[in-house]
């Protein structure tokens, strides 16, 4: 596989085109914005200078149904602080997006639930679960929609090894049926994941 | 799923009393609503059989009508003068029964004694007398004389003799069905009549029969000769217009039309209601900025799950149905409270205007009082959805 390593200011203050079915990795040091920038893809935040444009869209200009249009069927996220619903639980956490987009079975999300070693968490409110659980939680969530790109930011920040290689499975897996392709930012990309096909520094 | 997710806390005892003042300030704002409008049916049925266009003007009585010095009758001056003002639409001297004798007698099973008076009988043309007029007529042959009575006859009937020979009570509707022997006797002759009470008025102090009925009686037990008038009903398009009682004081002659309810209705209980209806506006406007406080601070609560919401693609109308939903339960709440209790009280202004202005037919709910639950209501429906739109939508608004 060919891997492509851009210099250290390729991503901000210079046009950077993402594309789906193509695979990025969005690496630096703590404090250099990697949130940030997934923040304004996904509509986070708007308090930036220059223009994100999404299918040839300018995202300032998305009405608040196309945002709902966007998040829900073209753009996946994965929230680097998890953003689960603590007073639900974690089945509830999963049926609350599945029932939104109508994407997977129950057993599906039972399926992927004991693929990440989660299965005996379902009835447990996700507030009182782990970072790690709750990080697995959070990435299983973003599964469950269809999406051409999927963000995610920092999403094996509390995930064990062993976890980390079956949930980048999982989301590979997920990417591949979907043809779609993802941006992951990572602190470092030394979780023997080469499968990027390029790696921006900020 | 989604009502789950934003369930918070939501503070019951500000709610209960923020419904607490709405149901408070809609009910009432509702009865007094519905008792303007009552009140206005009871002024407009005002004066019973003799509507409220309608003036009975009399001479003052003093010392010198005492001593003989000075006539109560109209003479035909005063009638012509009268005639030409301006506020007289229609006018007619009031026939009296001439000479000739009436004794009264009312029997009731219940009581133990038959009531009796002597009385007179008097009559004003059929034109004068607000009374469906089938009830309203005689002919020489027919089994009843219908009688209009003083409203005050039958009060002093229920307040007062009722109680002390230990009579029941009667009301208005019953009392129709009571048969009045009329004895007349004059010329004469003598002979009982049946009469029945169809109608009570404000406006006379005696007992009305139909004109038909008092020629006849006047010519068979009558001595004759013709007296002057001491008692003339007129017609007017304003029964408030001050040249009446310009004129009216001028002359000397009165009419008693300060007596009448409508009168009192107007001068006193309109302001009071008006007062009351102004501060159940007040409370009801003070209950919907607390309805929209609360709002904001159930939805300040979900901030973290509304926008969580808005991220995982719902749309802020979804979102907003949630509370919308919540809301309209609440609204749902209070309108049937308000409802129940304003029935409620309805009952029991009803059966104090019964009792006291003899009024039985009032309407249950006026098209006003449904104008404004309706617009208090749909206002704080609408100023509440409108809130909880605009919130929603901002928190789902990327910063």
């Amino acid at each position: 596989m060919q891997q492509e390593v851009f210099d250290p200011k390729s991503a901000w203050n210079n046009s950077l085109t993402l594309h789906s079915e193509q695979h990025y990795f969005l690496q630096s040091s703590s404090g250099k914005g990697k949130s940030t920038f997934i923040a304004f893809i996904i509509g986070l935040r708007k308090d930036y200078n220059g223009s994100i444009l999404i299918d040839g869209k300018n995202q300032k200009e998305l009405t608040l149904n196309e945002w709902s249009d966007l998040r829900s069927k073209k753009l996946g996220f994965l929230a680097q602080d998890m953003r689960l619903f603590p007073n639900l639980t974690v089945m509830e956490n999963l049926q609350i997006k599945n029932k939104l987009t109508d994407f997977v079975t129950q057993q599906e999300i039972v399926n992927m639930l004991g693929e990440l070693e989660l299965e005996h968490k379902v009835n447990q409110l996700a507030g009182t679960l782990s970072l790690g659980q709750q990080q697995r939680v959070a990435l299983i969530r973003s599964l469950l929609q269809p999406f051409q790109f999927l963000l995610m930011d920092e999403p094996f920040s509390h995930i064990d090894e062993g976890n980390i290689q079956r949930a980048l499975q999982l989301i590979l897996r997920s990417c591949e049926q979907q043809k779609a392709g993802y941006l992951l930012t990572t602190l470092g990309y030394d979780y023997g994941i080469s499968n990027a096909e390029k790696i921006y520094l900020l | 799923m989604i009502q789950q997710a934003i369930k918070k806390t939501q503070q019951p005892l500000v709610l209960a009393l923020s419904m607490a003042g709405a149901i408070i300030g809609l009910s009432l704002l509702m009865l007094v609503t519905q008792l303007y409008t009552d009140l206005n049916y009871v002024q407009q049925a005002g004066g019973g059989a003799i509507g409220e266009q309608y003036l009975v003007i009399k001479k003052q009585i003093s010392v010198k009508n005492t001593l003989g010095l000075s006539s109560t009758e109209f003479s035909d001056d005063d009638l012509t003068l009268l005639s030409q003002q301006s506020f007289v639409k229609d006018m007619a001297p009031f026939t009296t029964g001439e000479n000739f004798q009436v004794y009264a007698v009312i029997s009731m099973e219940s009581a133990k004694n038959d009531m009796s008076t002597l009385g007179f009988l008097e009559s004003v043309p059929d034109k004068f007398i607000d009374v469906d007029t089938k009830k309203w007529s005689w002919q020489n042959g027919d089994a009843y004389v219908p009688l209009i009575l003083p409203t005050t006859f039958l009060d002093a009937y229920n307040f007062g003799l009722a109680g002390t020979v230990g009579a029941p009570v009667i009301s208005k509707e019953l009392i129709g069905g009571l048969g009045i022997e009329l004895y007349l006797s004059g010329n004469g002759q003598k002979k009982m009549y049946t009469g029945h009470i169809v109608d009570f008025s404000d406006r006379i102090n005696s007992a009305l029969v139909p004109e038909s009925f008092l020629h006849f009686a006047n010519g068979v037990y009558g001595s004759g000769g013709s007296s002057q008038p001491n008692k003339v009903i007129i017609s007017t398009n304003n029964t408030k217009d001050p040249a009446i009682e310009q004129f009216l004081e001028a002359q000397g002659w009165e009419t008693n039309k300060e007596q009448l309810r409508g009168s009192i209705i107007e001068k006193l209980i309109h302001p009071i209601l008006w007062f009351a209806g102004s501060l159940c506006v007040i409370i009801i406007l003070l209950t919907i900025i607390i309805f929209l406080l609360y709002t904001e601070v159930l939805i300040i609560k979900s901030n973290y799950e509304i926008k969580l919401l808005s991220l995982l693609g719902y749309t802020w109308k979804s979102i907003a149905r949630v509370y919308d939903t919540f809301f309209f339960i609440i609204y749902g709440i209070i309108s049937v409270i308000a409802f129940l209790l304003f029935a409620l009280a309805k009952m029991l202004t009803n059966e104090i205007i019964a009792n006291n202005l003899l009024v039985n037919d009032l309407p249950w709910l006026s098209w006003q009082t449904v104008a404004v639950a309706v617009i208090f209501i749909g206002g704080f429906v609408s100023f509440n959805l409108i809130s909880i739109k605009r919130q929603i939508k901002n928190l789902a608004t990327p910063a």
